[in-house]
């Protein structure tokens, strides 16, 4: 079932009441991202707070969702609450925790999920509760339940033929309909609401708001805008409102005068770890700006400069560490940028977000910390299993501890490095012309930054917009699949990201891949595995990569060919 | 047999200091509750009630009251004493019971709550400060010839931290005027 906004008040006084007992009757699922963490935490706080015992489990695949069931069974009914964070909305729940149906009337299993489109069998069954963002998708169950076609048969007067045969008909043509509206539902997969400004929304209305709260509210919103799971249109409409929630609590003069924390909102220019960084590096690794300045080529390294002597910043000043430039400097960089960038295509470059100032330092800004954040979770090293990752980035969410952060910033900074070195590789081996798809293989140099799908993401997104900004119109519209052979287990890992001829700056396109990956691999009869909660991910033996691939393609120029025709005659109507 | 009280810390000083009575105002609904010492209660939301320190920071760390702060700790209050107290010389002006620790325990769980918490914090150190220096400086002249001191207005976390230091000395004077 459905907990719209106005009644989460209602679910959490449920999970408080059904919590209360001797032992720990709460267990939360949190998926392995930035947002779900931001999510977990405030959960964390308002669970504390009533003194309510948990037990918090990392999941950060499909895999781990299904083992998670082992937990549930060996705690013989002590478990009573079950709350899954940024996981299990796209799959049936009850049937990936293996749950009996007395079982599922005992346990009561809450799903706070981003991810879309939510699996029907989660929305529509009585035991499950799913936390709705006012999400207006989801079809009706009358719209795709098969009627039983079987008992009207009776019902009808036998009358003449002819009726009969249009009754069929019709009754063929609505269940047509309805398998089409079904397939259309999960056709594509995208985002809904960031999980942690929902649990906002909840605490806003338990009237427990505060700092705190809003800024891993901030955080989790930040996080899904800078990896382009919302359009930047949703979230500036988000922003505000959160901005409005937050001056209630951060007014001007008070926050100059208190040791605590103070938030405030204020605008963030789209470079990565700026004050991390040097100016020159930080716009040397960011994808805004290298997708429209290809700075690994010598042209583009000449206008940058050209940018740089434009806005009369000398090169000496680009190289220091930004941290160090007085305010002025500062100032002035940015006003600059924001009057010349037009001419470079650097269009919107700066976008509002949030700083956390705390006591006598300086302010940290909302993308850093969120940068920081996923580099701990997508950091590689030979022990670190997804727990262990978890509680590191969820130190570094508390704001208390620096060397973590640090650490996050350095791993995301070593990450992003990689991700430029193998988009260098990448577009300087482009494939012919003709083809209506792009397949990047990850190369060796730096592959074991990309075991984490979510690397796998980056990287196609950022092929995605390079090849925007530096090919010829026709070519633009291709699809890019970037793929990794992993050693241990023999299977390749394909991630899609989906793109649009006519694109809008910072419109997000749903993902046919998610409904593609697994048709195509049906289709070559290969075993498939989806094994993350993000649904444009497969995982095949490596043996089906030439069929896959092929089948693949050939899907990919149909589909781009019924969209452009479909789109010709939208013109052709108007 | 040893004094005990001559072993008193100052985080012991601030346990007792803790059972000082306090206004709050709960935003939640409850019974009494009976303790050891005292009985609490009833709750009644948005009701201003007095509770023992401790049980205020507990109630305010989990967001469950607001927390009256008490009259003296405003910048006006606090700026009259601090003049006052620089005026005099040996004696000490009438602060508080346990100033120091109420203030300390609001500024860490409630700072929402206090105005201008930051020149609050600033004017109670600056008040510690000029008493800390007239204890040492002032009071501890008579100790050579007396067998007892006397020092009024003075709170108990700063006797504390003298009394020992304070009873050493005067016995090692008192063994050596007795020579």
């Amino acid at each position: 079932m459905r907990i719209t906004t106005d009644r989460f008040a209602n679910a959490f006084d449920d999970i408080r009441k059904r919590a209360l007992s001797d032992g720990c009757s709460v267990l939360i699922l949190v998926a392995a991202d930035c947002d779900a963490l931001c999510a977990y935490h405030m959960v964390k706080d308002l669970l504390r707070a009533e003194y309510i015992k948990y037990k918090m489990m990392s999941v950060e695949n499909q895999v781990d969702l299904e083992n998670s069931k082992t937990t549930i069974k060996e705690s013989q009914g002590q478990i009573k609450v079950v709350l899954m964070i940024n996981c299990g909305g796209t799959v049936d729940v009850a049937q990936v925790l293996d749950l009996s149906d007395e079982e599922q009337e005992d346990l009561c299993i809450y799903v706070l999920d981003s991810h879309r489109p939510l699996n029907l069998d989660n929305v529509y069954s009585e035991n499950i509760r799913v936390f709705d963002d006012g999400e207006t998708n989801i079809p009706q169950p009358e719209e795709v339940a098969d009627s039983d076609s079987e008992d009207e048969d009776e019902d009808t007067d036998s009358g003449e033929p002819g009726a009969k045969r249009t009754k069929w008909g019709d009754r063929m043509a609505a269940r047509i309909a309805k398998q089409q509206r079904l397939r259309s539902y999960y056709e594509a997969a995208y985002y809904g609401v960031s999980s942690a400004v929902l649990v906002g929304h909840l605490v806003s209305e338990l009237g427990r708001s505060s700092n705190a709260f809003l800024w891993c509210s901030a955080l989790g919103l930040t996080d899904q805008y800078l990896h382009d799971k919302i359009s930047s249109d949703m979230y500036v409409q988000q922003a505000l409102t959160l901005q409005s929630e937050i001056l209630k609590f951060n007014s001007e003069e008070e926050s100059r005068r208190h040791r605590g924390v103070s938030l405030a909102v204020e605008e963030d220019a789209k470079f990565f770890l700026l004050r991390h960084w040097t100016l020159f590096d930080a716009m040397r690794h960011s994808r805004y700006l290298v997708s429209r300045i290809p700075v690994w080529t010598n042209k583009g390294e000449e206008r940058l400069r050209h940018l740089f002597a434009t806005m009369g910043v000398s090169l000496q000043t680009c190289k220091q560490v930004y941290k160090t430039l007085d305010t002025a400097t500062k100032a002035h960089i940015l006003e600059q940028l924001k009057e010349h960038g037009h001419a470079y295509g650097l269009d919107t470059i700066t976008f509002l977000s949030f700083t956390y100032r705390t006591g006598y330092e300086p302010a940290v800004a909302a993308s850093d910390v969120v940068y920081a954040v996923n580099g701990i979770l997508n950091h590689t090293a030979p022990e670190e299993d997804v727990q262990r990752r978890v509680f590191k980035a969820l130190d570094c969410l508390s704001m208390r501890k620096k060397d973590v952060f640090e650490f996050g910033v350095h791993c995301a900074k070593e990450q992003e490095m990689a991700v430029m070195n193998q988009v260098q590789f990448a577009f300087q081996d482009d494939t012919g012309p003709r083809q209506r798809w792009h397949l990047a293989m990850v190369r060796t140099e730096s592959k074991r930054f990309f075991t984490r799908p979510a690397m796998l993401t980056k990287l196609a997104q950022f092929l995605v917009d390079v090849r925007r900004f530096n090919t010829m119109k026709a070519y633009r519209m291709r699809q890019q699949v970037v793929a990794i052979q992993n050693e241990e287990d023999d299977t390749t890992t394909y991630v899609g990201v989906w793109s649009r001829s006519r694109h809008r700056e910072g419109a997000v396109v749903p993902n046919l891949f998610s409904s593609l990956f697994p048709a195509v691999a049906e289709e070559c009869k290969a075993d498939y595995a989806l094994p993350e909660f993000d649904g444009a991910v497969v995982q095949l033996l490596k043996e089906h990569h030439g069929r896959f691939v092929l089948k693949l393609m050939r899907e990919i120029i149909r589909i781009t060919r019924e969209q452009q025709q479909q789109a010709a005659a939208a013109a052709a109507a108007e | 047999m040893e004094d005990p009280l001559g072993k008193l810390m100052p985080s012991e000083v601030e346990f007792i200091a803790e059972d000082a009575p306090i206004t709050i105002t709960p935003n939640f609904q409850a019974g009494v509750f009976l303790f050891l010492k005292e009985r609490v209660g009833p709750f009644k939301p948005q009701r201003p009630m007095e509770v023992p320190m401790w049980l205020a920071v507990s109630l305010r760390r989990r967001d469950k009251c607001v927390i009256h702060v008490p009259e003296w700790l405003s910048v006006d209050a606090l700026t009259t004493k601090l003049e006052e107290e620089k005026m005099q010389q040996k004696q000490f002006v009438h602060m508080p019971a346990h100033f120091q620790e109420i203030s300390s325990i609001l500024f860490d769980v409630a700072s929402q709550d206090v105005p201008n918490s930051e020149e609050c914090r600033q004017l109670i150190q600056a008040i510690v400060d000029v008493r800390t220096a007239k204890i040492r400086q002032g009071g501890l002249d008579d100790m050579k010839d007396s067998l007892a001191i006397q020092l009024n207005n003075v709170t108990q976390m700063e006797i504390t931290s003298i009394r020992q230091f304070a009873c050493h000395a005067m016995d090692a004077f008192n063994r050596l005027s007795s020579v």
